[in-house]
């Protein structure tokens, strides 16, 4: 997939900024993979992490003007998600949950760790995702799309037969060789 | 704890929860405590993030759920990011008529609909109202969000009518929807309304009414300058031209949001039932005011409709020859009777009760989504389900989500799975459903994946008597909807092995995830299970003895 260049993103910009608003789905087109990664990757909820995903770009329309076409659009981009993100859990109806609170606080502990490894998969991991689950062991690869079809961790285990300990150590396991193998492409 | 056991177990409590206490704040300190557990757990949340986010990605050839299934095309009808996005952007753009007459804006909005509009056709705002006005995104083919329990006469859709996201106003009269998630809001005209999603409405102008049932907490009602997130309530809401407005709570709890011009949130304020706040933008306030609930519109709706039967129904179906026949017209010992004397026997399990209607009909309950409530039906069961048969009964759902309404089960030491599934879908991007659906799975042996399926569109109604019917004929699966045939197409002639029937639910494991259980809320009537299949102009017979049909 092709990435725009600062002077793309600055051209894109300048004609949204004069009207032509249609051109503002050129930057969700660039740019949504790697602010929905970001999102995702924080918040568990699917269809809550879709919305801040939205309300990212969202903001970012509003707030076209003020962006500074000398910086980084993924950062500034990024930047609005990391807000969204943090006011997601800070929204007092969420903070109750027990389980949502953990999360919260796992994410405040490794927020450093994982703002660090998503720079050092690189810009535009898509491609090289894809390549990487396609080597996963069907097993792995099986528990990803139970996964992605919403499953929890009983019904996985169900499905491929096995126990809920077993479960979270083969996912363990596919992360583990989708993150080596996604780090050896972008080296 | 070793480290691949802890960074297991962090997996379950950020995939699933369900820890104890201990158990995280052991997790907790281990983190705070040990870089290098910090280091890989951040890697097993950047790839399970990176993995969601690839699975709905665009363009479609780099899809993930391509990949992981295989080229089925089960996604076919996937939306993308980009146009969800895009589209909730055109409905920013739009409040740009704000500051101008409320009776422009509304004729803009009708005209709008009457050219047919409906769907994301925006208008094109003046370039000079706004530095972001200009040609707006084409339409596309969106799943409907939300269905019309009713209205007044002035209303712009019938019952009945389901709803893409998009703009809906009124200038007169009122209209009552639901969303697919069971949230019901009655908008009072004049009012312009933008649905944005299944758990989200845009009120740009105009007052809303909105109830939230147990299961949807969380519904937002956006507005130019505020928004309310519920938190388990009924409340209503009122905005006005100049985005000033007021919000209350009638029961339950909500937050009120006030939003700055990049709709960042600024100040937040928790109502309570019989509170109200008002909101004024321009001086970036939020009070607390007295107000009266009748201020407020109502939620407008119809009273549930009664099942009126033919006087010959029952006669009828016994004519057929049912394997078990189970009418609903009480509980004794936890027991509801089978008009059929023989081993079948239903049993009433967690709050499954059963309900009177005003015109006298009973019913069998479904009410809770939070709880395991169902009804199991043992004994002679795998008899019905060896070769052909046929499934026949009245149902009324609450509102349209993915519920589970006969699912049979083998449940055994070696065996827990299912040989038969009848569910209802409503607007399931995923597979194309773009409003509402039914669906059936058989497997042999029993499972918890795979198998035949077979899915039908149709247009099921909340808050309506519908009869629904499945039968196997020489394995032909084929599904009925008020009489008519909704699905057909070949699924074997395997026997299926089960013991069990749920009735309301996937099956009755109380630990279940909503997800996982698909527990329907509603009312089910004239449950008949026929050991062949019955033909077409029986099914239709049965159908048209119902008063919803037709």
């Amino acid at each position: 997939m092709m990435m725009m260049d600062d002077k793309e993103v600055a051209d894109v910009i300048r004609a949204v900024l004069a009207g032509k608003s249609p051109e503002f789905s050129r930057l969700v087109r660039e740019f949504g993979l790697p602010v929905r990664s970001f999102i995702h990757a924080r918040v568990q909820n699917a269809a809550d992490a879709e919305d801040l995903a939205q309300e990212t770009f969202i903001a970012a329309f509003r707030g076209l003007a003020k962006f500074d076409t000398s910086q980084s659009f993924e950062a500034w981009l990024i930047g609005i998600a990391r807000h969204r993100v943090l006011g997601h859990f800070r929204s007092s109806g969420r903070r109750q949950k027990t389980n949502e609170l953990f999360r919260a606080e796992c994410l405040a502990r490794i927020e450093s760790e994982l703002s660090e490894i998503e720079g050092e998969i690189g810009h535009d991991p898509l491609t090289r995702l894809m390549d990487c689950v396609e080597k996963l062991p069907e097993r792995m690869r099986q528990v990803i799309r139970a996964r992605l079809r919403g499953e929890d961790g009983s019904m996985v285990a169900k499905i491929l037969n096995t126990t809920r300990g077993a479960i979270y150590m083969l996912q363990m396991r596919a992360n583990d060789q989708l993150k080596d193998c996604m780090m050896k492409g972008s080296s | 704890m070793n480290t691949p056991t802890t960074l297991a177990k962090l997996l379950e409590g950020w995939l699933d929860g369900g820890l104890s206490e201990t158990e995280q704040s052991d997790l907790l300190r281990q983190l705070d405590e040990d870089p290098e557990l910090r280091r890989h757990f951040a890697e097993q949340v950047a790839m399970l993030g990176a993995t969601r986010a690839a699975a709905d990605s665009n363009p479609r050839w780099l899809s993930l759920f391509d990949l992981l299934e295989q080229g089925d095309g089960s996604d076919k009808g996937l939306t993308s990011f980009e146009t969800v996005t895009m589209g909730r952007i055109d409905d920013i753009i739009r409040p740009a008529w704000r500051g101008r007459s409320v009776a422009w804006g509304l004729a803009a909005a009708v005209a709008l609909l009457l050219a047919g509009g409906f769907l994301l056709e925006s208008r094109r705002p003046n370039p000079a109202e706004s530095p972001l006005a200009g040609p707006v995104p084409k339409p596309v083919e969106l799943p409907a969000v939300a269905v019309v329990l009713g209205g007044s006469s002035e209303a712009v859709h019938a019952a009945g009518a389901f709803l893409k996201p998009g703009v809906i106003a009124q200038t007169e009269g009122w209209i009552t929807l639901q969303t697919f998630k069971g949230v019901s809001v009655t908008f009072d005209a004049p009012f312009e309304a933008a649905l944005t999603g299944r758990d989200r409405i845009r009120l740009n102008q105009g007052r809303a009414r909105v109830h939230v049932p147990p299961g949807a907490e969380g519904f937002r009602l956006e507005s130019p300058a505020f928004e309310v997130v519920d938190l388990g309530t009924e409340f209503a809401a009122n905005v006005n031209s100049d985005g000033t407005g007021t919000c209350r709570v009638f029961e339950g709890k909500a937050d009120v949001l006030l939003l700055d011009s990049m709709g960042e949130s600024k100040q937040t304020h928790r109502l309570n039932a019989s509170e109200s706040v008002r909101i004024n933008p321009s001086h970036q306030a939020l009070q607390v005011i007295e107000e009266q609930d009748s201020d407020y519109p109502a939620i407008k709706r119809a009273p549930r409709p009664t099942l009126r039967l033919a006087p010959s129904y029952a006669a009828d179906v016994m004519g057929m020859a049912p394997a078990g026949y189970w009418r609903f017209e009480s509980i004794n010992g936890g027991q509801v009777s089978n008009e059929v004397p023989g081993v079948m026997r239903m049993q009433a399990l967690g709050s499954a009760a059963i309900a009177v209607e005003d015109a006298g009909n009973h019913s069998g309950e479904l009410t809770r989504l939070d709880q395991a409530e169902f009804f199991k039906i043992q004994g002679g069961t795998k008899a019905v389900f060896e070769r052909d048969f046929t499934i026949s009964f009245f149902a009324q759902l609450s509102w349209l989500q993915n519920f589970a309404m006969i699912s049979a089960m083998r449940y055994d030491r070696q065996i827990k799975g299912h040989s038969l599934i009848l569910q209802c879908y409503a607007s399931l991007a995923k597979i194309g459903i773009q409003e509402s659906a039914l669906h059936a799975v058989l497997r042999d042996p029993p499972a918890w994946d795979g198998g035949p399926e077979i899915f039908g569109g149709a247009r099921l109604q909340p808050q309506r008597w519908h009869h629904l019917a499945m039968t196997r004929h020489n394995g032909t699966l084929t599904i009925f909807l008020d009489g008519d045939i909704v699905a057909r197409q070949t699924a074997g002639s395997m026997a299926l092995d089960c013991n069990e029937i749920y009735v309301g639910r996937l099956n009755g494991n109380a630990m279940q995830s909503r997800t996982e259980s698909r527990g329907m809320v509603g009312h089910i009537d004239e449950l008949a299970v026929f050991p062949r299949a019955l033909a077409e102009e029986d099914i239709r017979r049965l159908a048209m003895s119902g008063n919803r049909v037709k």
